[in-house]
């Protein structure tokens, strides 16, 4: 069986200016990998690769051995960076939304979860506050079985227990089989989740390892290396 | 999946297409009541007024077709290139099923509108005739009914066909330059609004030069044939070219902010 | 208890140390059915395998078994949780009077202090 998530000599540039320079790794099923790096090192561009949402200037991005289209789409679950919910929907019509085009949506796990937190089915996406939008954005994200979970930055910009909420809400719904990737740049509020870590610098990949592992062998934690990696950048 | 996107566009559009047949509906009613209940009235007053109401309608149900063209250009760029993009472009669905859904959705509203509209032009129309006093409040079913044999015939179907196309032309326009703009990293709106002008020029100076240059071969033809034949295929031609360039833009080119 | 973890040692090891002081102070009583892997890690907000791999190490200990359909349960044999409860309080002991011997204290001088505190606020008292 193919890798669930494999970059293949992967580059894109914008112009002149290179965004990713000629990656080469792959992802297992059943891992919780964070792509970690500062701002601008190519994490958004990376997940966006993976979804189809830009093309590759030059190798190739494979899901489940496929490149991006139809198949890998049914396959992927993607939180993008920004709310992408439909402005002229509310809770209820996005529910059905969401399992009308994704057989693999479980609405009553979403509906579940959205009653948790106390969100009526009948409000508006235009009526709810950056924060709702964002929390019911996960859990649309989170109600899918799917094969491989895309996170771009879901605990950027939220309060501490927020960000409790959302890393919950991850390790409590996502398909066991199914690898997930979280792209941030908040080592130390993910790294206990993470089995693995990728380092991006400048569109390059400077490490792939085994979060455990790192602790283990060099007494530090994730966050600690990742500073120590990145000191000389300054960001 | 292509009917679930359908049902989905179509709705979308319903929130700006009811109200706008609605809005046409009254507007006719107004005029109608007004002009029965004037007709036999011996007031100038009274029937300049319910002419200057009939008249105004005119303007109005045209921009009823404009609005709803306003709206599914907006959503188009809301949907396909906007933050909603996320999700729009990571639906299972192909691109291919994206476009046409919206094209064709766009295509039916656009037609029940502009039905409304001409409807409530010809009702317009006979509403006035009445109340200038060019026939009577008796012959008012007779008129309706003489007008609707002379439209249904051929031509109209043909020129049905014809207005579709033109719409479908329109509104592929608008998409391309709104694709091409939105492939740059930043004043996305700016270059769209510049390639709007780009497109519509180009196919300006080739339509010319085309019209031009074999002058003698369109003389020898006669002016039937060319607004007959031509003027659908050259429509045509420039919405498949349109309908490539706005494919190959969001398939290659996508660059969501 | 909550779950803290020190970011420079493997989680593992500090999961297996806190479901072990759950067994022994009887948190989890003898025989009881444990919660699952995916529980466990919610509640402790760490990664499942991680969790599954400290299960596994408290298995291979004797303190927990697994039953194939029904789940994971803590060893119902009371002397094994006691044993364990033994060595953890040793272990907490043996710390204890490691760091007063720092501090320049005999066993004799300490056990003295517990004398004094124990007459001064039986049980504990308000402390």
């Amino acid at each position: 069986m193919a890798e669930i998530f494999e970059c293949v000599n992967l580059s894109k540039s914008y112009g002149s200016r290179q965004a990713l320079a000629a990656l080469n790794f792959s992802i297992p099923r059943g891992r919780i990998v964070g792509l970690l790096g500062p701002n601008g090192s190519g994490k958004t561009t990376l997940l966006k690769l993976a979804n189809g949402l830009l093309t590759p200037t030059q190798g190739q991005v494979l899901i489940d051995g496929h490149a991006p289209g139809i198949r890998s789409k049914r396959l992927v679950s993607y939180l993008p960076e920004r709310s992408a919910l439909p402005q002229d929907m509310n809770a209820r019509q996005l529910l059905r939304y969401y399992g009308e085009f994704f057989p693999d949506f479980d609405e009553q796990r979403a509906r579940q979860m959205l009653q948790n937190l106390g969100i009526e089915e009948k409000l508006g996406i235009k009526q709810m506050s950056k924060g709702t939008r964002e929390k019911v954005q996960l859990i649309l994200t989170m109600s899918r079985d799917a094969s491989l979970y895309l996170l771009d930055e879901p605990i950027g910009g939220v309060d501490p227990a927020t960000r409790e909420y959302i890393l919950r809400t991850i390790i409590g719904n996502y398909n066991p089989d199914a690898a997930v990737i979280i792209s941030t740049h908040l080592i130390a509020d993910v790294e206990q989740i993470l089995d693995e870590v990728l380092f991006l610098r400048q569109g390059q990949l400077v490490l792939q390892a085994d979060a455990e592992q790192i602790r283990e062998t060099k007494g530090m934690s994730v966050d600690a290396l990742f500073r120590e990696e990145f000191k000389c950048l300054g960001n | 999946m292509f009917g679930k996107l359908m049902k989905y566009e179509l709705r979308a559009l319903a929130k700006a297409g009811i109200p706008v047949i609605i809005a046409i509906a009254a507007a006719v009613s107004f005029s109608t009541v007004l002009c029965f209940t004037t007709s036999g009235v011996e007031s100038t007053a009274m029937q300049f007024l319910s002419a200057l109401f009939t008249l105004l309608g005119f303007p109005l149900i045209g921009a009823g077709v404009v609005l709803l063209i306003v709206v599914i250009v907006v959503r188009f760029r809301r949907t396909m290139l906007g933050d909603e993009g996320y999700l729009t472009h990571t639906l299972p669905v192909s691109l291919t099923a994206l476009l046409w859904s919206k094209l064709l959705s766009a295509l039916i509203w656009l037609c029940v509108v502009a039905a409304a509209a001409l409807a409530g032009v010809v009702l317009c129309a006979i509403n006035t005739s009445m109340t200038f006093g060019v026939m009577s409040a008796k012959q008012y079913a007779a008129t309706l009914r003489d007008t609707v044999q002379v439209l249904a015939d051929w031509n109209t179907l043909y020129y049905t066909s014809l207005g579709v196309l033109v719409l479908l032309f329109v509104l592929l326009q608008f998409f391309t330059a709104l694709s091409i703009g939105h492939s740059f990293p930043a004043k996305k709106m700016g270059y769209s609004v510049l390639f709007y002008f780009a497109i519509d020029g180009t196919l300006r100076v080739v339509s010319s030069l085309g019209l031009i240059l074999p002058l003698d071969l369109w003389s020898s033809m006669g002016s039937d044939i060319v607004l007959r034949v031509a003027l659908p295929l050259v429509t045509a031609a420039y919405s498949g070219v349109l309908y490539f360039l706005t494919w190959r833009m969001q398939s290659r080119h996508l660059n969501l902010a | 208890m909550s779950w803290q973890f020190q970011g420079n040692m493997p989680i593992y090891s500090q999961l297996v140390e806190y479901l072990r002081q759950r067994i022994a102070s009887g948190y989890y009583a003898p025989g009881q059915r444990l919660p699952t892997v995916r529980e466990i890690a919610v509640e402790a907000g760490v990664n499942p395998n991680t969790v599954q791999r400290a299960m596994a190490e408290l298995e291979r200990e004797g303190l927990v078994y697994s039953q194939r359909t029904a789940g994971r349960f803590v060893t119902e044999d009371p002397d094994r949780v006691k044993t364990e409860s033994t060595l953890l309080a040793r272990q907490q002991i043996d710390a204890f009077l490691r760091s007063m011997a720092l501090l320049g204290y005999s066993r004799a001088q300490v056990l003295a202090i517990m004398q004094q505190e124990e007459e001064e606020h039986p049980n504990g008292g308000n402390l």
